[in-house]
């Protein structure tokens, strides 16, 4: 996964919020994940995929810190997102 | 009995819904004069007297509906549209029994297939609002429940929980009928015995359980917004309080008790399960409610879900008559 990856949702999960807590579940394993704070912030941003710089600019923005801080903590987010099968990570090439 | 599936008992009044029955059902409340009848929430309960497969799944889903085969007990069918059931009874069964599978899980498969929510637990009227206790077999909901009705909040349903979520907002709960299934020490415990009918079956789904009947009331015939969850674990400890559960803890508590939740899923309900569950954590005050194992401080806890939920609440040190009887019973 590079800069210029696109991330794209992966089909089949489902969202709802729960207080700060937003539950997700892949409606046939049934396997469940809970993202709180940026992460279930990254994941309403990829309501459309995008690449992981913008990613990064939108999370920078918010949180209000700079892009390149923001930047190692995103990729390791979206590599447990990978690890758990919930998004696809496509090559610059395919975007 | 008669085999040619007519329903000759009722009507009766489900969880709102209209039920003729084959099968006497007495736990249940008369259908209301004044109740409109809607052909879409109507339901036929009927007998069927063929002799059952006993290579049969204990749980199958196909065309011509869902099938439950309890072995010792009965078969069930519910037909694809969930307006009609086929009980075929075993030889000899207990009908206590026999009613305790109908109202547990073949009243789960009803409300998945009619789009509501089954929470497992037993569930009080407190103020206008509907007060469920759940939590896994074992940890005293339906005494709980017996508790707060003998002080005066009747008891809407116990096992089944049918919740409403057609207001996305306001979950609301649909009652079933003012009976708890209880183990012989609460039995003994709240001195009922004549309110009791015992299971004749020598593992009853509670061991040795008998069901006592509660003083029912019209309420049971509408639906009552929902207004807490108090999460039961084992009891123990000392301490009487309840806490919030938020969150992924509110989420995994209501996940885990919905009732028989793998039929769900195995009805291929995922989503609407998952919606159903992630609004009730939402919407509803999820409480844990941590309590003393000892049924002589049954009172105490009585007391704080009523003062939690009662707009006027029994000043403390007042005792009433009930609950001193209580103590003095248990404590013996």
């Amino acid at each position: 996964m590079t800069e210029n990856s696109l991330i794209a949702r992966r089909e089949g999960w489902i969202a709802a919020w729960v207080d700060e807590s937003l539950i997700m579940m892949h409606a046939e394993s049934e396997f469940y994940l809970n993202l709180t704070g940026s992460g279930s912030r990254i994941w309403e941003l990829l309501e459309s995929p995008r690449s992981v710089s913008d990613l990064c600019e939108a999370l920078s923005r918010e949180f209000d810190i700079e892009p390149d801080a923001a930047r190692p903590e995103v990729l390791a987010f979206l590599d447990q997102l990978l690890l758990r099968k919930a998004i696809d990570v496509r090559p610059p090439a395919m975007a | 009995m008669s085999f040619n599936g007519a329903s000759q008992y009722g009507p009766y009044v489900l969880c709102g819904w209209h039920l003729e029955s084959a099968i006497p059902l007495p736990e249940l409340m008369p259908w209301g004069e004044s109740q409109k009848l809607r052909p879409e929430e109507s339901i036929r309960i009927e007998l069927q007297g063929s002799p059952l497969d006993d290579t049969e799944d204990p749980f199958t889903n196909g065309e011509d509906g869902i099938s439950l085969r309890v072995k010792g007990v009965a078969g069930f069918r519910v037909n694809p549209g969930a307006d009609h059931v086929t009980v075929q009874p075993e030889e000899g069964v207990d009908p206590l029994l026999l009613r305790a599978y109908l109202f547990g899980s073949v009243l789960a498969i009803l409300c998945y297939r009619r789009g509501l929510f089954p929470l497992h637990g037993s569930c009080v009227l407190l103020d206008g609002k509907a007060i469920v206790f759940s939590g896994a077999r074992g940890t005293g909901k339906s005494t709980l429940a017996t508790a707060l009705a003998r002080r005066g909040h009747p008891l809407l349903c116990d096992d089944v929980c049918a919740i409403d979520l057609s207001n996305l907002r306001q979950p609301m709960l649909r009652p079933a009928f003012p009976r708890v299934k209880l183990l012989r020490d609460a039995i003994d415990c709240f001195q009922m015995g004549e309110a009791v009918t015992y299971s004749q079956a020598a593992q009853g789904l509670k061991g040795h359980f008998g069901v006592a009947a509660i003083q029912s009331v019209e309420a049971i015939r509408h639906a009552i917004p929902l207004g807490a969850v108090y999460a039961l674990d084992t009891p123990g400890g000392d301490q009487v309080s309840r806490s919030p559960l938020r969150g992924k803890d509110a989420f995994a508590f209501i996940e885990n008790q919905a009732h028989r939740g793998w039929m769900g899923h195995n009805l291929g309900l995922h989503n609407q399960l998952f919606r159903h569950i992630a609004t009730v954590a939402a919407t509803v005050p999820i409480y844990r409610l941590d309590r003393p194992r000892a049924l002589d401080r049954l009172g105490e806890v009585a007391r704080l879900v009523e003062s939690a939920h009662s707009a006027v609440g029994t000043p403390s040190g007042l005792e009433s008559r009930e609950e001193a009887n209580l103590r003095k019973e248990c404590s013996q």
